[in-house]
């Protein structure tokens, strides 16, 4: 009976949501232009790691990097991490650099961590990611959000939401 | 005539903390049923909260001690991860879950009190958390925003709702008032820590 109250409530949730959301959606997701100097800022920023390693963007610079800022408790973020991974792991080779940026409390992206390993590095962003993600040209911080950096540092594309496959194949041509 | 009452109201109270412990009932929704139960007239007088849930922490206590401490310790996990992920609006839990009668039917709620009473469904928002809106009625009778949603718990391995009461910043002032058994009716993550580095028993008769 509980089990059954749960399923009933949250197959309208979709609806609900969506029905609530969704105007305020179409503009609340659509990228702003990238905030003068975020760049510059970007590349010069460090992160401490999920071994309390430091994370400095600065050696990052010259490849081609894939930034995904997500979130324990997003569920596409969540979603998404394994086929970022999976791209990661094709694209490497090729010079790709894939940074996940996780706006959340460190001990919760620790535990994630363990249950889901990620190959390529993750970064301790906390909540000063969430302005970070709003001057790269995310207006209200919602996740999960990714940016494309060029091999000159530069924005090549961005997206906020889920990506999917044809995302990464898209981006994989941008350089 | 007065003993015959005190002892259909206890057996009411027994019955309906059977169902609360069992079926995870509402405590108004399982004194209703346990009237039905007992075939009793529907305007029979129902047994008070207080009664009710001293019925509930015997019932436990009898039947299901262990595995209930089990359900209220992934419960108030679950309680807290959501508090640290929701600390920007000063998340309270409150229910079974705070008071320690939790078993794994129960859901957890907890109060927010935010400066901007749309910022925490923007939060889940933005974090593409799927919830269900609603209004409840709050402690003062007054209509609050409910935000429910559903997470996973893997230590009782089924999802377990979680119900956000939307408040304004000013209502956290008469929040913690002792209610009429002189319990905390709720705490914050730090309380929350504090009750369940106490011993059992302790967290059973739980501090004024």
């Amino acid at each position: 009976m509980t089990l059954d109250r749960r399923t009933v409530l949250m197959t309208g949730v979709a609806a609900a949501a969506g029905a609530a959301g969704v105007g305020v959606a179409w503009w609340r997701y659509q990228p702003n232009p990238v905030a003068t100097d975020a760049e510059a800022a970007f590349w010069v920023s460090q992160f401490e790691g999920p071994q309390g390693e430091v994370v400095d963007l600065a050696s990052w610079r010259g490849k081609p990097l894939l930034v995904n800022f997500w979130a324990t408790w997003c569920p596409p973020c969540v979603e998404e991490l394994p086929m970022l991974n999976a791209f990661y792991r094709t694209h490497a080779p090729k010079g790709w650099q894939v940074l996940g940026l996780a706006v959340d409390q460190p001990s919760a992206v620790r535990n994630f961590l363990q249950k889901l390993p990620l190959d390529f590095p993750v970064g301790m962003a906390g909540l000063a990611g969430t302005q970070l993600s709003r001057d790269l040209g995310n207006p209200t911080g919602g996740l999960p959000y990714t940016v494309v950096m060029g091999v000159a540092g530069t924005v090549l594309h961005r997206k906020i939401g889920k990506v999917s496959e044809a995302d990464l194949a898209q981006w994989a041509q941008l350089v | 005539m007065d003993a015959y009452r005190d002892s259909i109201n206890n057996e009411m109270a027994t019955v309906a903390a059977r169902l609360v412990v069992e079926e995870g009932l509402e405590y108004a929704a399982a004194k209703r049923r346990a009237v039905k139960q007992l075939g009793l007239n529907a305007r029979t007088a129902l047994p008070d909260n207080p009664t009710l849930d001293a019925a509930v922490r015997e019932y436990i206590a009898v039947f299901c001690p262990e595995t209930q401490a089990a359900d209220l310790q992934a419960l108030r996990d679950v309680a807290l991860l959501w508090m640290g992920r929701l600390a920007a609006f000063r998340p309270h839990l409150g229910g079974a879950v705070w008071h320690g009668t939790a078993t794994r039917h129960s859901d957890i709620y907890m109060q927010l009190f935010c400066d901007d009473p749309k910022s925490a469904e923007l939060a889940l928002l933005d974090h593409r958390v799927e919830y269900h809106p609603g209004t409840v009625n709050g402690w003062r009778g007054e209509p609050v925003q409910a935000l429910t949603l559903r997470t996973r718990c893997d230590a009782l391995g089924q999802w377990v709702l979680v119900h956000l009461m939307v408040h304004d910043l000013d209502d956290l002032r008469g929040a913690l008032k002792p209610d009429a058994q002189g319990r905390k009716p709720r705490g914050d993550a730090q309380a929350l820590r504090m009750l369940m580095t106490q011993t059992p028993t302790e967290t059973q008769e739980h501090l004024p």
